[in-house]
């Protein structure tokens, strides 16, 4: 059962309203973009769900739920959203504020490849598909689940063996240390 | 007329055909590509869901080198690092707490006169579908092509064309010479953001998108972005074992395309490097 | 309406509009501009012939673009009056300078070419405004192939297909392929409710008149099914709810709550995308028709004709009323009425009473030997007056009048115009007018005392 506390119930929506600068009491919970939301067919929850939880300040449901971190970022939803909520975006803020608050990632695979990416350019200042994609799957313990597309890849000259590290990677490792996962808020 | 090019990650690998055809169709149209010096990624989704700071500064960065080259305009085919920098300037412009973030950890203030332009855009405005018509050397007759634009219009950088019946791939084609067809999915996600983490996910959609291409009785989809294109052309394989049925839908780039009408050579297009092989098709139709 | 167009009070103008509109209550002085109709009503004898021989063919308005009609037309069988129209637009002889077949056929030697409009002024006490609303259009929503995909239509086009003298004599066929239709598929909420593409608030009948359709298809073609898809049911009237319940009940109609978010064309069935909120799953569903109801909106000509009126309209163009609870005939322009779908979307029960009220609301204006105004009006003192007319100007009702005493040159108010709004008595330079009641001593007096009162307050606070 769900306990509504009347005193905390706008805390979580306002948050979210203050680091997205999306107003999520606006969802009119039509289902819209649950409709033609690509990945929901996949999933136990659907997007306007996740807004709901926003609006009854469950936080730590809307955190946690898979379906936040299996979003596609294709932004149907929030295209086709009839009153103008950007779901898309919100998605976002959840996926930084779960790892910022320490919740555990709804698909933890998402997030290892988010983490690998983000160190792929770190390293190298451009992304290393070969790299990024073997180290993902060792890190999965599923060393041969792309296996299949490399000798085609190969063949073709479509992949790089080895990493293009850009010239001047110093400046780009500096915006990372100065970088904040939120700037407002 | 000459541009600057931001190629993105994916044009300097799986995605090389897409470097190769666009930089040829550029200077057949006597256009000079301007490579922005030492870029760097844009970021893209994933940075988008990890840090708010870094989905700015990275493309910021990116707008900074190539407004230091002096250039006016730059030409990114790439949807996704397209949206990366609209985004950011369009944040920029609206938002006086990131403006003041960017400028105070870059110490660059942009001005904001770079014009940013995706092929397509590019190609209807500066290029114009007059002249491009008037440089066809071997229209594509005869072949019947759906375009496929992805998420790419629903990204609100880009006011390209009508958000969920677009035409300006269909008029491209048209002036080309092909045939462009109606179908249904010309904007639906295919995917490819999860193609690693959720192959399952990404299957289904690739099915449902290959379903309709076929179902419309076309002879390839044609798609100017490096992630769906490649998410289409290389996961055939796996699909048809997963499936049972036989998928062999040649997904070309658009630049392939023009590059063939305007008279380029298939190896000057990249074509060999096409998973499901397009050089049947051009043979049956008599572009090779 | 073919009673009121028999009755010996009552003249009906056809084809005719409403050019200019002067003076006020009970001294209306309207221009009306009558349109050709190229026929002599007096001649013609309804018989027909020569509809039956036009070779020009239109899309027809009445029936939404899903049948035809000829160049010389009925808009509906049972149209009044029972003459028909000539649209010079698409007529042959008025295009190319010849063809006259209707006049070849007409047994009646009713045709007349050279009709031309004409305009003339005559008086009235009161005017109502009824000019009813229009369709919300459906081809904004991209995502549904509206406007694209023929099996794709609105609510009214279905009640056409249903009409027994409708595009489809009654049959209900795919508009695409003429193939029956098994698996239709109703979606609430297109183009109101939406903030983005349409109107933000609810068009307020469709949840009632798709459950009607719905019921009507079952009865009519009991092997169809329908489904709709909804955000929320407003069955708000008299046995309204017991109605939609009839339809889930009785009539096995599945409600299914959620958005359509998009719709396929896949030849020969559509394929809609849908969404089970009660649920929290994805519906994917074929059909052989999609009915959308589209949001009924404010007639795109009523902010013209507002304009000769000089009464107000809000930011959607629907007329306003005086007072939305008191007063929700009455203009704020005294002896003009606003009855119908003019001031907000409406259904028939809501519409009667609406245009009862204003026909009984001109009666006890009628009725009356003298008009009873509110005391609140504006005066003119002539002595100050000097004669610039700035208040003409600024008077929305215009209420003012130039006329001369004693020589000078003075501004007159009409007192059954005046509203007492008091735009002359602030533009008035020489302080000339005042709004009885409404002096600037006396604003200026009040003004003060609610400053003391702060003051006192504030005094009061910090003591």
């Amino acid at each position: 059962m769900l306990q509504v506390d009347s005193e905390q119930v706008h805390n979580f929506k306002n948050r979210i309203l203050q680091l997205s600068d999306v107003d999520v009491t606006r969802c009119i919970q039509c289902g819209k973009c649950s409709a033609g939301c690509p990945v929901a067919p996949d999933m136990e929850e659907m997007p306007n769900q996740i807004m709901r939880y926003i609006q009854l300040n469950l936080k730590e449901k809307a955190l946690t739920s898979p379906m936040v971190w299996v979003c596609a970022s294709c932004v149907t939803c929030s295209a086709r959203c009839p009153e103008g909520v950007n779901i898309a975006r919100v998605m976002n803020v959840l996926r930084r504020l779960c790892i910022e608050e320490g919740y555990q990632p709804g698909q933890e695979q998402v997030n290892a490849f988010n983490s690998l990416f983000f160190d792929n350019i770190k390293k190298y200042g451009r992304i290393y598909e070969l790299g990024l994609i073997v180290q993902y799957n060792m890190k999965m313990m599923t060393p041969f689940k792309d296996i299949g597309l490399f000798p085609d890849m190969v063949r073709k000259g479509k992949i790089s063996l080895l990493p293009h590290r850009i010239k001047d990677i110093g400046s780009i490792r500096e915006l990372f240390q100065k970088s904040k996962r939120f700037i407002k808020g | 007329m000459e541009i600057g090019y931001y190629p993105g990650c994916s044009l300097e690998g799986v995605s090389k055909e897409f470097d190769i055809s666009l930089r040829k169709v550029c200077s057949l149209l006597d256009i000079k590509l301007v490579e922005i010096p030492d870029w760097h990624c844009c970021g893209t989704s994933p940075l988008h869901a990890f840090s708010q700071g870094l989905s700015y500064l990275l493309p910021y960065k990116n707008i900074q080198k190539a407004v230091e080259t002096g250039i006016k305009g730059i030409l990114v085919p790439c949807p996704s690092c397209l949206y990366s920098l609209c985004f950011t300037v369009e944040a920029y412009k609206n938002d006086g707490v990131i403006k003041n973030y960017l400028i105070h950890n870059t110490g660059f203030e942009y001005t904001g006169d770079l014009k940013i332009y995706h092929i397509l855009d590019f190609l209807r405005d500066l290029v114009t579908l007059e002249a491009l018509k008037n440089s066809i050397k071997k229209p594509l007759k005869g072949l019947k092509v759906v375009s496929y634009y992805g998420c790419l219009m629903r990204f609100h950088g880009i006011e390209i064309d009508d958000d969920e019946q677009p035409t300006i791939i269909d008029k491209i084609v048209e002036s080309i010479g092909g045939e462009p067809l109606e179908w249904t999915h010309k904007v639906e996600c295919c995917g490819a953001g999860l193609s690693i983490t959720r192959p399952d996910i990404t299957q289904r959609l690739l099915k449902d998108i290959l379903d309709s291409a076929k179902r419309a009785g076309a002879d390839c989809v044609t798609s100017v972005c490096p992630l769906c294109q490649s998410n289409l052309d290389m996961r055939q394989k796996g699909l048809s074992q997963a499936s049972g049925n036989q998928y062999n839908m040649p997904v070309v780039y658009l630049t392939q395309l023009i590059g063939i009408a305007l008279g380029a050579k298939s190896n000057e297009l990249g074509m060999e490097k096409l998973i499901v092989d397009f050089i049947p098709t051009m043979k049956e139709k008599g572009l090779l | 309406m073919t009673e009121s167009s028999h009755h010996e009070k009552i003249e009906l103008l056809t084809l005719s509009e409403v050019a200019d509109v002067k003076g006020f209550v009970g001294n209306f002085d309207i221009t009306i501009k009558t349109n050709p109709r190229y026929v002599n009503m007096s001649k013609c004898t309804g018989c027909g012939e020569c509809i039956t021989k036009c070779p020009s063919k239109v899309l027809s308005e009445t029936d939404m673009g899903l049948g035809m009609r000829k160049a010389i037309f009925k808009p509906f069988s049972q149209a009044v009056p029972n003459v028909p129209v000539i649209d010079a637009e698409h007529c042959i002889f008025f295009i190319k300078g010849k063809c006259k077949t209707c006049e070849k056929f007409c047994p009646a030697g009713a045709i007349d070419y050279e009709q031309k409009e004409t305009i003339r002024t005559e008086k009235f006490g009161a005017i109502i405004v009824t000019t009813g609303y229009s369709m919300f259009d459906i081809s904004k929503y991209g995502e549904y192939g509206a406007g694209k995909y023929k099996d794709v239509i609105t609510g009214l086009q279905l009640e056409r297909m249903l009409d027994p003298n409708g595009p489809t004599g009654g049959h209900l066929v795919r508009p695409s392929d003429g193939k029956e239709i098994k698996n239709i598929v109703f979606v609430q909420c297109v183009g109101s409710r939406d903030e983005e593409k349409g109107m933000p608030y609810c068009s307020k009948i469709c949840c009632m008149y798709t459950a009607k359709q719905a019921i009507l298809l079952k009865d009519h073609f009991p092997e169809t099914q329908s489904v709709i898809f909804y955000i929320d049911i407003r069955a708000t009237g008299k046995n309204y709810e017991e109605f939609i319940l009839r339809a889930q009940r009785n009539y096995g109609v599945i409600y299914i709550r959620g958005r359509v978010s998009k719709i396929d064309n896949l030849g020969d069935k559509l394929l809609v995308y849908g969404a089970d909120t009660l649920l929290g799953e994805v519906v994917k569903m074929e059909a052989d028709l999609v009915v959308l109801a589209s949001a009924m909106i404010a007639n795109p000509d009523a902010q013209n004709l507002a304009r000769k009126l000089n009464i107000p309209y809000d930011t959607y163009g629907f007329y306003t009323e005086v007072h939305p609870k008191l007063q929700p005939v009455e203009s704020i322009t005294r002896g003009i009425f606003i009855a119908g779908a003019c001031t907000f979307p409406k259904d028939i029960p809501d519409s009667v009473m609406m245009g009862s009220a204003a026909a009984a609301k001109t009666c006890a204006l009628f009725a009356a030997d003298e008009l009873t105004v509110e005391p609140k009006l504006a005066d003119v003192n002539i002595q100050k007056c000097v004669g610039c007319f700035n208040c003409i100007g600024v008077c929305p009702f215009e209420a003012i009048q130039k006329d001369v005493v004693g020589g000078r040159s003075v501004a007159k108010v009409i007192k059954t115009l005046c509203q007492g709004c008091g735009n002359c008595a602030s533009t008035c330079r020489a302080g000339a007018i005042d709004v009885k009641g409404f002096t600037d001593d006396a604003v200026y007096a009040q003004i003060s005392a609610s400053f003391d009162e702060i003051e006192e307050r504030e005094e009061h606070v910090a003591g």
